[in-house]
């Protein structure tokens, strides 16, 4: 049905995308005033689809998010409201527009044959591999509770020996239950566990307060940090923070353990969540420092390992002789390329700490630093 | 128990309560086609081709999610329906960026992921002025429809559609769109044909354009 004679614009626009019935091609063909039409709603059509290809405005002022949101906000873990709000920061943005359709299209559940292919051909799709790796997993999670010891038959003495269980349980409850329940909670007893994975399992160039030397693990461990005290720090903080989810101690705490394990992001946010330092832990800036210290890295940022350095500053304003901040801010200023700095902050915290593990390590920086100062010639 | 009948957050629940072999092996089972797509997709983007780092990579997705007594699976909450496979591919994702950072961060040979991006995005960054003149005029009517929830969804779909580059079927894949490919493709028309009337006015008795109320 034509109205007036003519096309409707939706019929146009069905036209200028090759659809619509064959009756609207025929009115083309003898319509002036529907062709001229036409030719302005497939002008618009180009013009649109150029836009793609051509960067529009900047993202100054955009206030983009961190990177990993668009995984979360293609793979459905946000709220509504909060993916919302990130797709039209993504429509509007011509640095975060591409960053969702990467994650979309990492996320596509339709495979192509190659990938189809290259997936079943791998090791770990096979029937006995995956068997294999799910008894390894079962291994590796704690047993269930042992099943109920069947009762005999009691003795005459059974009272007797019952008082006698009974009182030695209660003096093992008071002696060592008691005291290992109490300090399974101290978030010094945290600390120490993580110090332990930190030295176990070192993945960071910089120091953490408590932690013993331990050589930087070169080889990958892309699941994580791997060892137990890691684990047993980690599943005590999960579960304190459950029952405090604002305790800034324990805030603080598991954005230590983050950082051992290069999640500088979550790292941050705990940072950003405790707020006000006051009244906590001294090693809040030195957390906030080595978690930005990783940010900078990944990001290859100046304006970071600067705003790294004087964090440390900072503290060794208070703390002038604190190996742990000495050797960061050192490692800080290498960095940055200021040689001079680091030389002197090696060369002081050999005065105060000129033995064990560290003292070697700040020796070989020493060194280099002192062979790049002056070059061989 | 037979594992096989139940469904994707059943089983995880068995897994996470109640760990043994079995479930274990049903949820790789299940699961692996999809961790694998994910693990190859973020792999080829650091130019990553050996299966060897690839298989192990999906391993450690796994040996991640049953790590500290099943604590990831265990504290999972469920936003939506199916929730549990895009939760997957995010753990999976991150899993595999955070091994390419670090390796970055050891060797500082492989480009950081913000250049993975940069590179796709293939920007001519052309400042061409009409193209401004444009899309401003464009979006300014779009904007004019109104400020409501929808109104700002359907210029986030058509922005994502014609500024970004992005294909209806990957508008549709984001769970908080919560369209089809067939959905989104019809908000992209309706809008078109509302800029449309706007640009050239609208025949007399045809359409009044724009989106009906929801």
């Amino acid at each position: 049905v034509l109205y007036n004679g003519h096309l409707s614009i939706e019929e146009l626009e069905e036209l200028s995308q090759q659809k619509g019935p064959a009756e609207n091609q025929a009115h083309m063909q003898v319509c002036p005033q529907c062709r001229s039409l036409l030719a302005d709603c497939q002008e618009l059509s180009a013009k649109l689809s150029q836009l793609a290809s051509v960067r529009i405005g900047g993202n100054d002022g955009m206030n983009c998010p961190d990177e990993r949101v668009w995984l979360d906000v293609a793979g459905g873990t946000l709220s509504p409201e909060e993916t919302t709000k990130y797709v039209q920061h993504a429509a509007d943005c011509p640095s975060c527009g591409p960053k969702l359709q990467a994650a979309t299209q990492l996320f596509q559940d339709e495979l192509t044959p190659e990938e189809e292919k290259a997936i079943s051909s791998l090791p770990s799709a096979s029937p006995t591999a995956q068997r294999r790796l799910a008894e390894r997993l079962t291994q590796s999670t704690p047993s269930p509770l042992p099943e109920p010891v069947h009762k005999g038959k009691r003795s005459i003495w059974w009272p007797l020996s019952f008082s006698l269980a009974g009182a030695a349980a209660v003096a093992a409850i008071i002696f060592f239950v008691v005291p290992v329940l109490i300090s399974r909670n101290s978030p010094a007893d945290v600390q120490k566990l993580l110090a332990q994975a930190y030295t176990e399992d070192r993945q960071i160039e910089m120091r953490i307060p408590g932690a013993k030397h331990g050589d930087i693990q070169q080889s990958r461990g892309s699941a994580g940090i791997n060892s137990e005290p890691f684990h047993k720090a980690s599943a005590e903080i999960a579960v304190q923070l459950k029952k405090h989810p604002d305790d800034p101690e324990w805030l603080l705490l598991q954005a230590e353990r983050d950082v051992l394990d290069w999640k500088y992001p979550d790292a941050l946010l705990s940072i950003e969540k405790i707020g006000k330092p006051e009244g906590i832990s001294p090693d809040f800036k030195l957390i906030r420092a080595v978690a930005l210290f990783e940010k900078a890295e990944v990001e290859q940022s100046p304006a970071l390992f600067g705003q790294v350095q004087e964090l440390l500053e900072q503290l060794l304003q208070k703390n002038p002789d604190n190996t742990v901040i000495l050797f960061d801010h050192a490692i800080a200023c290498e960095k940055n390329s200021m040689v001079e700095c680091a030389l002197r902050d090696w060369q002081h915290f050999l005065q105060i700490e000129p033995t064990g593990g560290w003292a070697d390590e700040a020796r070989n920086h020493l060194k280099a630093l002192e062979e790049k100062k002056t070059p061989a010639s | 128990m037979d594992y096989q009948v139940l469904s994707i957050e059943q089983l995880v629940e068995e897994c996470a309560q109640r760990p043994c072999s079995e479930a274990s092996e049903e949820f790789i089972l299940r699961t692996h086609r999809l961790v694998g797509s994910v693990v190859r997709r973020a792999c080829l983007e650091w130019n990553e081709t050996r299966q060897e780092i690839m298989d192990e990579l999906i391993q450690d997705v796994y040996v991640k999610l049953w790590a500290d007594d099943c604590a990831m699976l265990k504290h999972f909450k469920p936003l939506h329906e199916n929730a549990f496979l895009g939760y997957l591919k995010v753990v999976t994702a991150n899993l595999v960026y955070d091994y390419f950072r670090k390796i970055k961060h050891l060797e500082d040979k492989t480009e950081p992921i913000d250049d993975a991006f940069a590179q796709r995005q293939n920007h001519k960054h052309s400042k061409s002025l009409e193209n401004e003149i444009f899309f401003n005029k464009v979006d300014k009517i779009l904007r004019q429809r109104g400020s409501g929830p929808q109104e700002e969804k359907e210029r986030a779909i058509f922005w994502l559609y014609y500024r970004q580059g992005m294909t209806a079927k990957e508008i549709a894949s984001i769970p908080g769109i919560k369209l089809g490919v067939k959905g989104v493709e019809s908000c992209i028309f309706r809008l078109i044909v509302c800029i449309r009337k706007k640009l050239f006015g609208d025949r007399p008795g045809g359409d009044p354009g724009g989106i009906p109320p929801v």
